[in-house]
C-alpha cells in the first residue's frame, strides 16, 4: 500500500476502479439481458422463419417442377395417341371409303347388268311380239294377197321358212 | 520544461501518421474498390501511431502535475 | 459600462445595420435581375453572402462585449487538470467517490432504465418488417456482431458481441456528458483503466480457454524453440502493457479534446459564443466516436492475438517461407 501511495494511487482511486469495473459489468449484463438478446432472438426467429419459408417455397417449386414434368409427359403421350388415332382413323376412313366405293361400283354394275338384262328381255319380247305381229300380218296379208285358202300347215311352213331366212339374214 | 520536451514526441507521431495516410491514399487511388478495407486499416494504424503522441501527452501531464 | 465598451457596441451596431441593409438591398436586386446575366448574378450573390457574414460577426461581437461586461471574464486563464476526476462529497464505505465515478453510475442507471423501458414498451411492438427504431437497433446489433465475428472468429465473436455493444453505448454516453458541461468519465484515467482491465481479463480468459495453459505459453514463444526464453517474458510484458496502452490512449484523446476546448474557451474569454460549439462538433462528437471505434477494434484485435494458436503461426511461417522460395 505504501508503494502505491508513493505513486500517487490512493485508496479512493482503487475504490473508483472497482466501482467502475462493477458498473461496466452491470451495464453489460443489463444491456445483454434486456436489449441485445431479445433483439437478437427476434432476428434469429425471423431468420429461421424466413429460411423455413424459403425451404417450403423451394419444396413447392420442386414439386411444381415435377408435376409440370409429369404433365408434359402426359401431354406428349396424349399427342402421340392423338397422332396415332388420326392415323388409324385415316386408314380406316380410307379402307371404308374404298369399300364404299367398291360397293357402289358393284351396285352400279349390278344395276347396269340388271338394266341390260331387262333391256334385253324387253328387246327379245318386243322382237317376239314383233315376230308374232309380223307373222299374223304376213299371214293376213298373204292370205289376202293369195286370196286362196292355204292350209295352215303350208302357211306355217312357208312363214317359218321365210322367217328362218330372215333370221339367217339377221344372224349373218 | 520537461513536459514541453516530452511533447516533442508528437512530431514523430505526426510524421508517422503522415506516412500512413500518404500510403493509404496511394493504395486507394490504385484500388478504389478496396477503399473501405484500407480505411479500416488506416484508422487502426493512425490510432497506433497517435498513441505515441498520447503517451507523451500523458507523461507531460504527469510531469506538469508534480 | 466604460466608454470603450460603449464604443465597441456602437461599432458593432453600425456594422450590423450596414450589413443588414446591404443584405436586404442585394436580395431585392437579385429578385429584379432574374437569371439572364449570370456574371452579375454571381457577383451580387457574393456580396450578399459577405453582408450575411458581416451580420453574424457583428452580432457575435456585440454578444461578446456584452458578456465581458456582464461577467467580467477576460481572456486568458489558469488551467489545471488532474489525471483523475475531482473528489465529490459523496462517500461509500468511507471512500470518497470522484466526480467521474458518480457520472458513470448515473450513466449505468440511465441506460438500465432505458433498457427496461425498451424491454417493456418498445420490444413487444416489434414487427416482422422493421421500421424506425427497430430498424436502427437491428442494424446496430447486426453490425456489431458481424464486426466481432470478423475480428475474433465465429465462436468468441458471438460471446463478445454483447459486451462490445454495451461498451459502445457506454463510450458514446460518456462522450455526450461533456456536451452537458460535465467532465467526461472517459477523461479520467481510472475509468479508462477499468475498461482496459476488463479487456485484459477477457484477453487472458479467451486465450487460456482456446489454447490451454501450456499452449498459450508455447504460442507466446513463437515457432523457434531457441528464442522462447527471450520471447515469453517479452510477450508477457506486452500483454500487461495492453490495458495500460488502451487506457492511456482513450484517456489522452478525451482529455486532449477537453483541454483544447477549455483553451479555446479561455482564449476567447467573453467572446466564446458559438465558436466553441462549432469546434465541439469535432472534439466532442466526432473524435469520441472514432475513439470508441478504435477502442473496440483494438480490444478485439488484442483478444484475437491472444487466441492465435501455434498451428496458425506455423502455417503463417510456412506460407511466408513458401513465398520467399517463390
Amino acid at each position: 500500500m505504501d508503494m502505491l501511495s508513493s505513486l500517487g494511487i490512493t485508496k479512493d482511486l482503487l475504490a473508483d476502479l472497482v466501482i467502475n469495473i462493477v458498473s461496466i459489468v452491470v451495464l453489460f449484463l443489463v444491456v445483454k439481458k434486456l436489449a441485445y438478446n431479445p433483439v437478437k432472438k427476434f432476428m434469429a426467429a425471423r431468420t429461421e422463419k424466413v429460411m423455413a419459408q424459403k425451404l417450403e417455397a423451394e419444396k413447392l417449386a420442386e414439386e411444381a417442377q415435377a408435376k409440370s414434368f409429369e404433365y408434359e409427359e402426359l401431354l406428349k403421350e396424349c399427342e402421340n395417341a392423338k397422332a396415332q388415332a388420326i392415323k388409324e382413323g385415316e386408314a380406316l376412313a380410307r379402307e371404308e371409303s374404298g369399300q364404299i366405293v367398291s360397293a357402289a361400283k358393284e351396285k352400279a354394275q349390278s344395276i347396269i347388268d340388271n338394266a341390260n338384262k331387262k333391256a334385253e328381255e324387253k328387246y327379245n319380247r318386243m322382237i317376239d311380239e314383233a315376230n308374232d305381229y309380223i307373222v299374223n300380218l304376213t299371214i293376213d296379208a298373204s292370205s289376202k294377197l293369195l286370196k286362196r285358202e292355204v292350209n295352215d300347215e303350208d302357211n306355217r311352213k312357208i312363214v317359218e321358212a321365210f322367217l328362218n331366212s330372215v333370221d339367217g339374214d339377221e344372224n349373218a | 520544461m520537461g513536459s514541453a520536451i516530452a511533447m516533442l514526441t508528437a512530431l514523430g507521431a505526426g510524421f508517422g501518421m503522415c506516412f500512413a495516410t500518404a500510403k493509404a491514399v496511394e493504395s486507394v487511388a490504385r484500388q478504389p474498390e478496396a477503399a473501405s478495407k484500407i480505411q479500416t486499416i488506416l484508422l487502426l494504424g493512425c490510432a497506433l501511431a497517435e498513441s505515441t503522441a498520447i503517451y507523451a501527452f500523458v507523461v507531460a501531464l504527469i510531469l506538469s502535475g508534480k | 459600462m466604460s466608454t470603450a465598451e460603449l464604443i465597441k457596441i456602437g461599432i458593432s451596431i453600425v456594422v450590423f445595420a450596414l450589413c443588414f441593409a446591404g443584405n436586404i438591398h442585394f436580395k431585392g436586386l437579385l429578385k429584379n435581375i432574374g437569371d439572364t446575366d449570370t456574371k452579375k448574378l454571381k457577383s451580387l450573390k457574393k456580396r450578399k453572402t459577405l453582408c450575411f457574414v458581416g451580420v453574424i460577426i457583428s452580432i457575435w461581437f456585440a454578444i461578446g462585449v456584452f458578456v465581458t461586461w456582464f461577467s467580467g471574464r477576460k481572456s486568458g486563464m489558469h488551467i489545471e487538470f488532474s489525471m483523475f476526476g475531482e473528489r465529490t462529497g459523496i462517500e461509500v464505505l468511507g471512500m470518497k467517490l470522484s466526480e467521474t465515478t458518480v457520472i458513470t453510475m448515473a450513466i449505468v442507471l440511465i441506460v438500465a432504465v432505458l433498457c427496461v423501458v425498451f424491454r417493456l414498451f418498445i420490444f413487444p411492438k416489434f414487427k416482422e418488417e422493421p421500421e424506425g427504431l427497430q430498424n436502427v437497433l437491428e442494424l446496430c446489433v447486426e453490425a456489431v456482431e458481424d464486426f466481432c465475428k470478423k475480428n475474433v472468429g465465429e465462436k468468441a465473436g458471438v460471446s463478445l458481441a454483447p459486451y462490445m455493444f454495451s461498451l459502445a453505448i457506454y463510450l458514446i454516453m460518456c462522450a455526450s456528458t461533456e456536451l452537458l458541461g460535465l467532465r467526461a468519465p472517459t477523461s479520467d484515467l481510472v475509468v479508462t483503466f477499468s475498461m482496459g482491465l476488463i479487456t485484459f481479463i477477457l484477453l487472458n480468459y479467451f486465450g487460456f480457454k482456446k489454447l490451454g495453459f501450456a499452449g498459450r505459453f508455447k504460442s507466446m514463444g513463437g515457432s523457434m524453440a531457441a528464442m522462447r526464453p527471450i520471447m515469453i517474458p517479452l510477450k508477457i510484458v506486452s500483454d500487461i502493457a495492453v490495458p495500460i496502452s488502451l487506457a492511456c490512449r482513450l484517456f489522452g484523446n478525451m482529455l486532449g479534446g477537453m483541454i483544447v476546448m477549455e483553451l479555446l474557451k479561455g482564449a476567447l474569454g467573453g467572446y466564446a459564443a458559438g465558436i466553441p460549439g462549432i469546434a465541439g462538433l469535432y472534439f466532442n462528437l466526432f473524435h469520441p466516436l472514432i475513439q470508441a471505434y478504435i477502442f473496440i477494434t483494438l480490444s478485439l484485435t488484442f483478444i484475437e492475438e491472444a487466441m492465435e494458436g501455434p498451428e496458425k503461426q506455423s502455417k503463417k511461417a510456412k506460407k511466408q517461407s513458401a513465398k520467399a522460395e517463390n
